[in-house]
């Protein structure tokens, strides 16, 4: 049998392929063999692989030889996320079915919640923000309380996204937590009934010396509404300032980040986007500009990115804000999300942006993955001071929010 | 590529809309920027072909290549990089620390070892796993604890006359830090959060809690990963590294060299002969010998493993490999006289690799002596090349000796 035509038979019948040369081996007395299986499939060839015939090829192979039982699709769908991570772009992926559905499900509106905003903890899970009027709320849960349990299950370690999943679920059945409290000897045992929670994006408050907090903590569809509405809200009680939270904002539609600039700055460039075949220029629009005659302080960390870096180096650069805290993450790059019709999904960076002075603010990272210099700096650089009484958000307890009001306060003397 | 005009979701498409018009939010094409990805209904033609049949496997795998090559913000200059990475997300999705895959510079490193030739401060080094939760990770168990996944990374054989020989390191020795990176382990993660939910009379004081969150802090902002920093140490000719390692519950720090060490197929030492697996040592080993040395013998190529049973076993059955996955178990044997080994001692520890371990367990049923304690796992690892200079290791089955009666 020539070279060429058992290469023939490989792609036809990658699993019989593999299983018939390995029977031929064994009459001998011999296991499979690297060698000679790699001696097959170089010897004849006279051009490079393509990416699909590698795949095709070690998919059978892996799957005829390997020790456990595995299904075809599940490595199917592994070697499509090995696809997209190839790039070395994190953002660059590829998602099978089960989790894009997973991840749809979060997105419907019929999942159930407790109404809290969750942080991670080396107990579990930290309650950072407990909403109005929620089960959370009812159940006299409070910031600052520790979640060690969920259902009887410890969940200290985990990773507080997979905390959160368990704490969802289908309206109306229930949860039971177990809670680390301050002050308190004994763990509380809380039971909570699930119920739809829209998350709010935008909340804002007074505090103390006059001044407004505005927390934004993604650029989702309604963000702009809401906080056109804060904005105005604060403005009408004559503040000392304005201080817009945006850190820990991941991100999220750039239109949004657009519309909420033109409440500051309106028809001015927001970004410039270089893909690979255009440059589009993204302006804010017009005819949306506030009166805003106090100080604006934004404050950014390492988990602020893309849309709030965005949102705050734009506001920076036209010199409507003074930006406090730590770097930005670094994201200067746009995907586009595309369902596929077997219910898997993928995401493809298309796209740089730089901000309107011509800023690149990508992330730099060295060989191990670690932060080397990119994201957004802040004006005034303030590390957070991680203590057992840090509480984001509340005066006395966050020493990025008290410089914040330092600043508000300095403006204004 | 697909239909031209109107993107072709089909039932997903009017699934997302149903589901999005619930949640109140308007469905269009979102161009995402940043943030978690939120799957929606898109309006200009795109990437799902209309009809829905599942297309053969190849050929989405295909369709998806042209895609990324087509729409990447910059042209893929190295497409041999896209088959690579499908190897590697099959391989990583079998989650078996015994199959691995290796980019091509460190396949390199991998082969070079196996012709002796040792970089870096020539010393072999495992990744230790818990094995309770790797078999929680494969059955999908849902009280998988992810930080007991991380391996702890360890000193396994220190090669003669190389630097890590020079430095006093030991077998046993754990890693805890290269260049002034945390190596992320899941026993000391697992240690610090134990401590710091301890209740009752042994509840941490405030302060206490402050420094384990500091400590965890500390590792979370500047890490290496246990394989990056095996292969920190095994990668090289030129050059130091700095590690902090623990032997005994005390830490220690040390600056070592990288370098070339060589190492003979067969080496006599003061304790027995000690092998690298391979053809060359079953070509150099004679019948007199009395101390096989096989502590932390790390495995070489299966072709090398089969030549040495099969200088033991002559024409005899040796063994069978079976396959967790099911069918018969395949006998494996050579030919020619068998080796008498009744003479024989072999030495083990919890180093010795499962190639070698196979070789023990087949010399044991033949009457060889056995001293210290291996960890068990006899599975039959076989080595793949990809046509791309990168590689794999593959666990085909596990071993068990046999002797005619």
């Amino acid at each position: 049998m020539s070279a060429g035509k058992v290469i023939g038979v490989v792609l036809l019948s990658g699993a019989a392929f593999a299983g018939g040369f390995s029977a031929q081996d064994l009459l001998r007395g011999n296991p499979p063999s690297s060698e000679a299986f790699t001696s097959l499939t170089s010897g004849g060839r006279k051009s490079k692989p393509t990416a699909t015939e590698v795949f095709k090829k070690h998919h059978a192979f892996i799957l005829a030889n390997y020790d456990r039982k595995i299904e075809p699709e599940e490595l199917k769908y592994a070697g499509l996320e090995g696809l997209f991570s190839s790039l070395g772009d994190p953002h660059t992926t590829y998602m099978p079915p089960k989790l894009a559905e997973a991840f749809a499900l979060e997105t419907r509106g019929d999942f159930g919640g407790i109404g809290a905003r969750l942080s991670d903890d080396p107990l579990g899970a930290k309650i950072a923000i407990v909403f109005d009027d929620s089960p959370a709320n009812r159940a006299g849960l409070k910031p600052s309380d520790t979640i060690t349990h969920v259902d009887g299950r410890e969940v200290n370690g985990m990773p507080v996204e997979d905390i959160v999943k368990l704490i969802r679920g289908k309206q109306g059945t229930q949860v039971q937590l177990v809670i680390s409290r301050q002050n308190e000897p004994t763990p509380l045992r809380v039971r909570v009934t699930r119920d739809i929670v829209v998350l709010p994006t935008v909340e804002s408050r007074m505090i103390g010396s006059n001044i407004a907090v505005i927390a934004v903590s993604q650029f989702s569809e309604t963000t702009t509404a809401q906080f056109a509405r804060a904005m105005q809200d604060a403005l009408a009680e004559n503040p000392n300032g304005i201080i817009i939270d945006m850190r820990s904002n991941p991100g999220g539609l750039l239109e949004t980040a657009a519309e909420m600039i033109s409440l500051f700055a309106g028809g001015k460039t927001v970004v410039i986007q270089k893909g690979r075949d255009a440059t589009v220029e993204t302006r804010s629009p017009m005819g949306n500009e506030l009166k805003i005659n106090v100080p604006v302080a934004i404050l950014i960390n390492e988990e602020s990115a893309s849309a709030a870096e965005i949102f705050s180096g734009v506001l920076r650069d036209y010199k409507k804000a003074t930006l406090i805290g730590d770097h930005s993450y670094g994201k200067a790059s746009v995907q586009t999300v595309q369902p596929l019709s077997d219910g898997s999904s993928m995401k493809i960076t298309v796209a740089k942006y730089l901000l309107p002075s011509g800023e690149d603010i990508s992330r730099r990272v060295d060989e191990e993955g670690q932060y080397l210099g990119g994201g957004i700096k802040p004006d005034i650089l303030v590390p957070l001071e991680i203590t057992p009484h840090t509480v984001l958000g509340e005066p006395g307890k966050d020493n990025q929010l008290d410089r914040a009001i330092d600043w508000v306060m300095n403006q204004r003397s | 590529m697909s239909n031209g005009g109107r993107s072709a979701i089909g039932f997903l498409a009017a699934f997302v809309v149903i589901g999005a018009a619930v949640a109140g939010l308007a469905v269009r094409n979102w161009i995402e920027v940043g943030g978690d990805p939120v799957p929606v209904a898109t309006s200009s033609g795109l990437v799902a072909s209309q009809g829905d049949t599942a297309p053969s496997d190849a050929a989405l795998f295909h369709r998806l290549t042209l895609e990324l090559e087509k729409r990447y913000v910059e042209p893929v200059k190295d497409k041999s990089v896209l088959g690579s990475g499908a190897v590697r997300g099959m391989i990583a999705s079998l989650m078996d620390p015994d199959s691995t895959y290796y980019d091509k510079d460190q396949w390199a490193v991998v082969k070079a070892r196996r012709q002796g030739k040792m970089q870096g401060i020539g010393a072999d080094l495992t990744l230790v796993y818990d094995k309770a939760q790797i078999e929680k990770l494969q059955k999908s168990d849902a009280t998988l604890d992810q930080i007991l996944l991380i391996p702890d990374v360890y000193i396994s054989w220190v090669a003669p006359g190389s630097p890590a020989e020079k430095a006093g390191l030991q077998p046993g020795d754990r890693i805890s830090n290269v260049n002034g990176y945390w190596v992320m382990s899941g026993t000391e993660i697992d240690a610090l959060r134990k401590k710091a939910t301890l209740t009752g009379a042994s509840k941490p004081s405030d302060a206490e809690v402050d420094q384990i969150r500091k400590r965890l802090d500390e590792i979370a902002s500047k890490n290496m990963t246990p394989a990056r920093a095996r292969e920190k140490l095994t990668t090289g000719e030129s050059g130091t590294v700095q590690i902090k390692y623990s032997r005994a519950g005390a830490n220690h720090d040390a600056t070592l060299s990288l370098a070339l060490t060589e190492i003979k197929p067969v080496n006599l030492s003061s304790e027995g002969t000690h092998v690298q697996i391979s053809e060359q040592a079953a070509k150099e080993l004679t019948a007199d010998l009395k101390v096989l040395d096989l502590r932390g013998t790390q495995n070489g190529e299966a072709g090398g493993l089969q030549a040495l049973l099969q200088k033991i076993a002559g024409g005899e059955i040796y063994g069978r490999i079976s396959r967790a996955a099911g069918g018969t178990a395949r006998p494996l044997q050579g030919e020619g006289a068998p080796t008498p080994v009744t003479s024989l001692t072999v030495l083990v520890d919890r180093w010795t690799g499962s190639q070698a371990q196979i070789l023990a367990q087949t010399l044991a049923v033949r009457g060889a002596k056995i001293q210290g304690t291996a960890n068990g796992d006899a599975r039959w690892v076989e080595s793949v090349d990809l046509e791309t200079g990168a590689g794999y290791t593959l666990a085909t089955g596990q071993f068990k000796a046999e002797v005619a009666k």
